[in-house]
């Protein structure tokens, strides 16, 4: 009898659940299907064709600023860019950024989505480092003819319906798990076991890079996964130590996820005895790894900007940088900085507000000379050219590996 | 104790330069940039290197050169590239370009008598230098203040030319007053010279006159490109120049120069040590004994003949192996050469040698085994361990061969006479029944004639920066300790019979025969899988061991 009562609350959970999803998903497609995009695409056209002189350039940056305490990188990387647009009048106006918090909410993105698309002197937008908001909301830019460049997302989705004003100046994980596995490959590490989180970001790098290691000659000796929101990491960790399992062999591990149970992870795994080198995607590029401790050494990280580069663009944008906000930059305010400048180089290139021919402008731009040397960009959207950087974590700084 | 900085794997060997770049640096300009044993070690020296390391399409050769030496090559046009010059485009017109200047020389005068100066800022040269003779090294210019230069010109102070080490010795004598010269260099000069006096139990009592009395000038100090350069220059200099201009906004140059100091100026030889991954093996390793076995005892003793010390860390045999590997212990012992072994270590000269035996449990074969060459062995169930050299043998042959996955269930198999015989090392062998299944070492035996003798070796691991040095420091150690007849004491202090004496007259002697003969062997070597498992359950092991029986290798 209790069994089968049970029984009942786990179907009916599934269907409230199932039901609540459809609703959310018919809810969002009512909201695409009844906004009028042609509408905003007509009045977007007209405005900006017509556009008073003294009128600035409407820009829309969106990221989740929430995250961040105290300094903001990606923040002040934008607005030097913007200081550096405006103050040398690279353009015939100056540009006028309108910052929106995302909070790391599909809600937030959407409704911010909305409000550049139904702006129609909303040129262009710098939008999200988060696959599952930007994919939505690409699509309300995409229909409103809104330019929409992603400093942040490289899930291989987020350009796979070969839209016209969607672009990203950033690799995506196929580019970062292969370059990972071929890394492997340079290092010899001829066994590695393979870790993910359970999200569609860690599962399609762990998926990239075990594919590629294996062409490469390796063996993949052991794979799993762990809840994200939960992670237990007992499991896993009991089989790789060596202080348990006396019968393990391995050369590396490679383990997909966020930040923070990417060094969560990390920690455990030396608390066990695991001091193998730790390789991850671009996720943990960033200062939290230096400051999680000594456990964070031998982890070597994806990155995709390298402060270290010789390259005269690299280096003024560092000088810049640090005269500005007395410290150096990271990824995130070299991505925003490289954002801005990429739209400011279209605008001007175009000599237009249309944002049509501002897509097609950038959908051909070829060897673009950028602060992160020189790249180009397709009519998908996608990033070419752009060189992927590792960092290994050696007590409290980043040491940059070497290799072609 | 030197700093071991782990890096996991040598980053060099991932750099992939296009063109080479010969760099002629000063070969005897402590703690600057000199050469021991061929290699360039110094502050100029690591700062260059750290440039080039920026540029990973260029690769750096330094080599060594006398300066003035260097100056009059750069003349001829003989060398492209010469470390450490100051900017001085009038006086060497043939030097066509410079780097931007990469750190500050400060030439300063050390005297051996007391000189007043009244005002550090504002020295009066003619009087308080008044009759003071100065020495400088053959073909160095002499920097510093225009009054200082009018002293020198109009006879006040007294400039002599020597070479370096003439000057210090002169310097001690008392033969002359002063030395002028860089700052560093002449602090590096007297600690130099003060380390040679207490290795020869001297005095250094003339060293303590000797003092600091003005520091002159500073100067910028460049690579400078003669004018045969090539056409390449420009893009080379300005990548040069970048990358010290990257290092400088990091503070990395002044890291360099601080790390180094502290390294050279405060490092005793005598506190070099070394950590070592130890695993039980008899009594050649063991935790049970204060020096760790005789093994331990030769390596810590060949390490301490180069005045190197050795921290054991005593594991299981894989986690020895493992943290090896990983560069987190940058040494371990000992091990047979495999192909691991090859990637991710250094490996030191033959240390001893094993023999590989087939064992047997004697209720199972009571008459033992019949064995004159391997191919005797087919009428035998043989086990082995998962990956181990001899896998390909036994399972490409026609033998009955059983794999298992490490050595406690290889044993059970053998209890359990599931199979005949295994191949294993006679101590490792000892050491795993002692600790499986202790009530057991009785019922076993091996035959006389062992399958294979191996050599055996310190692993250093490539992931430790120093693994190279460490492997020489080592070989140096060994061979001396055999020579001086330390290497004998050794082992009489560890023999309690005439057949153990034996024994180890089998096991130390002639390794380089020995390594040379298993160049010629059939077998692959692999130094690994082999480890011991904890658990002491055995009906347990013999659920986990049916599945493994079943399937056979060769299949």
């Amino acid at each position: 009898m209790q069994q089968s009562r049970r029984g009942f609350i786990v179907i009916a959970l599934i269907v409230i659940i199932t039901l609540t999803t459809l609703a959310f998903v018919l809810i969002e497609r009512y909201y695409y299907e009844s906004t009028d995009f042609e509408s905003m695409q007509i009045k977007r056209a007209k405005q900006l064709d017509s556009l008073p002189k003294n009128a600035k350039i409407k820009i829309g940056v969106t990221w989740p600023f929430f995250l961040d305490k105290g300094d903001n990188y990606f923040r002040e990387g934008i607005n030097l860019a913007l200081k550096h647009i405006n103050q040398e009048k690279l353009l015939e106006r100056e540009i006028e950024v309108i910052f929106a918090d995302d909070k790391w909410e599909k809600e937030d993105a959407l409704s911010i989505a909305y409000d550049f698309a139904n702006d129609p002197e909303v040129v262009a937008v710098i939008a999200h480092d988060d696959s599952v908001l930007a994919i939505p909301a690409s699509i309300i830019y995409e229909y409103a003819h809104v330019v929409m460049v992603s400093p942040a997302v490289s899930d291989p989705n987020f350009t796979r319906v070969n839209f016209d004003y969607i672009f990203r100046n950033t690799p995506s994980d196929v580019d970062i798990g292969n370059r990972l596995a071929s890394l492997s490959a340079l290092m010899n590490l001829k066994k590695v076991a393979v870790i993910n989180a359970k999200n569609s970001y860690s599962r399609s790098l762990a998926k990239i890079y075990t594919k590629e290691v294996l062409n490469l000659g390796s063996q993949v000796i052991y794979t799993a996964e762990f809840n994200e929101d939960e992670p237990n990491f007992s499991r896993i960790l009991t089989h790789l130590s060596p202080q348990v399992n006396t019968n393990i062999d391995y050369d590396a591990i490679f383990i997909a996820s966020y930040e923070e149970n990417g060094m969560t992870f990390i920690k455990e795994a030396r608390k066990q005895g695991i001091y193998s080198p730790i390789l991850t995607g671009d996720m943990l590029d960033g200062n939290a790894i230096l400051e999680a401790g000594e456990e964070m050494n031998g982890a070597i990280v994806a990155s995709i900007y390298n402060a270290q580069l010789l390259n005269d663009k690299t280096q003024d944008f560092i000088d810049q940088f640090k005269k500005e906000y007395k410290r150096l930059p990271d990824t995130w305010a070299a991505q925003g900085y490289d954002a801005m400048m990429l739209l400011a180089y279209a605008i001007k290139k175009t000599g237009s507000l249309n944002t049509r021919k501002i897509s097609d402008t950038l959908k051909y731009t070829r060897n673009y000379e950028s602060i992160f040397g020189k790249y180009s960009l397709n009519e998908r959207g996608d990033i070419e050219g752009r060189e992927i950087y590792f960092k290994m974590v050696l007590s409290g700084k980043f040491k940059y590996l070497y290799f072609e | 104790m030197i700093r071991q900085t782990i890096l996991f794997f040598i980053l060099a060997t991932l750099s992939v330069a296009t063109t080479k770049v010969v760099v002629y640096s000063d070969s005897d300009y402590r703690p600057y940039s000199y050469f021991d044993n061929n290699t360039a070690k110094g502050i100029h020296v690591d700062i260059i290197k750290a440039i080039f390391e920026k540029m990973h399409d260029y690769n750096l050769e330094l080599r060594p050169i006398e300066w003035s030496e260097g100056l009059k090559k750069m003349k001829n046009e003989e060398i492209l590239i010469l470390n450490n010059t100051y900017y001085r485009p009038k006086e060497r017109p043939y030097i066509v370009d410079y780097s931007q200047p990469y750190m500050e020389d400060h030439p300063a005068i050390y005297c051996n008598k007391s000189i007043k100066i009244k005002d550090l800022n504002n020295v009066d040269w003619e009087k308080e230098f008044n009759g003071v003779t100065i020495a400088k090294r053959k073909g160095i210019s002499v920097s510093g203040s225009l009054p200082f230069r009018k002293a020198i010109k109009e006879g006040h102070i007294k400039i002599v030319e020597d070479d370096h080490e003439n000057i210090i010795q002169k310097l001690l004598n008392q033969k002359i007053d002063c030395y002028t010269d860089e700052d560093l260099f002449i602090q590096g000069s007297l600690l130099q010279k003060q380390r040679e006096l207490e290795e020869n139990n001297q005095s250094t009592q003339q060293l303590d006159r000797i003092l600091k009395v003005i520091t002159i000038s500073s100067e910028g100090i460049h690579l400078s490109f003669s004018k045969k350069y090539f056409a390449k220059r420009k893009d080379l200099l300005s990548k040069v120049n970048l990358a010290i201009k990257v290092m400088q906004n990091r503070d990395q140059i002044e890291k360099i120069k601080d790390r180094y100091l502290v390294e050279y100026f405060t490092t005793n030889v005598a506190d070099k040590s070394i950590d070592a991954s130890i695993y039980s093996l008899g009594s050649f390793v063991s935790d049970k004994m204060s020096s760790y076995g005789l093994l331990a005892d030769i390596v810590s003793t060949s390490f301490a003949n180069r005045n190197i010390r050795v921290n054991y860390h005593y594991y299981n045999r894989n986690e020895a192996y493992l943290y090896n590997k990983w560069g987190k212990i940058c040494m371990s012992f000992p091990w047979i050469k495999g192909v691991d072994s090859w990637l991710y270590n250094e490996l030191s000269d033959p240390i001893m040698t094993s023999d590989i035996s087939f064992f047997y449990d004697k209720t199972n074969l009571p008459k033992g085994i019949e064995y004159r060459n391997l191919y005797d062995l087919k009428d035998y169930r043989i086990g082995g361990i998962k990956g181990a050299f001899y896998e390909k043998f036994f399972g490409g042959m026609s033998f009955e061969y059983y794999s298992f996955p490490n050595t406690k269930a290889l044993l059970t198999a053998l209890v359990l006479k599931k199979i005949d015989i295994l191949p294993m090392n006679r101590h490792l062998f000892v050491d795993a029944v002692k600790e499986y299944m202790p009530h057991k070492l009785e019922e076993f035996a091996h035959h006389e004639k062992p399958m294979t003798k191996k050599a055996n070796y310190i692993l250093f691991s490539k992931n430790c920066s120093d693994a190279h040095f460490f492997k020489e420091e080592f070989n140096k150690g060994f061979a001396n300790i055999q020579r001086n007849g330390i290497f004998d004491k050794i082992l009489a202090k560890y023999t309690t019979n005439d057949q153990e004496k034996e024994e180890f007259e089998k096991i130390f002697r002639n390794l380089k025969e020995v390594e040379k003969a298993e160049e010629k062997s059939v077998f692959e070597v692999n130094a690994t899988n082999d480890s011991n498992a904890t658990d002491h359950n055995l009906s347990e092991l013999n659920q986990t061991m049916e599945p493994i029986l079943r399937t056979k290798s060769y299949q």
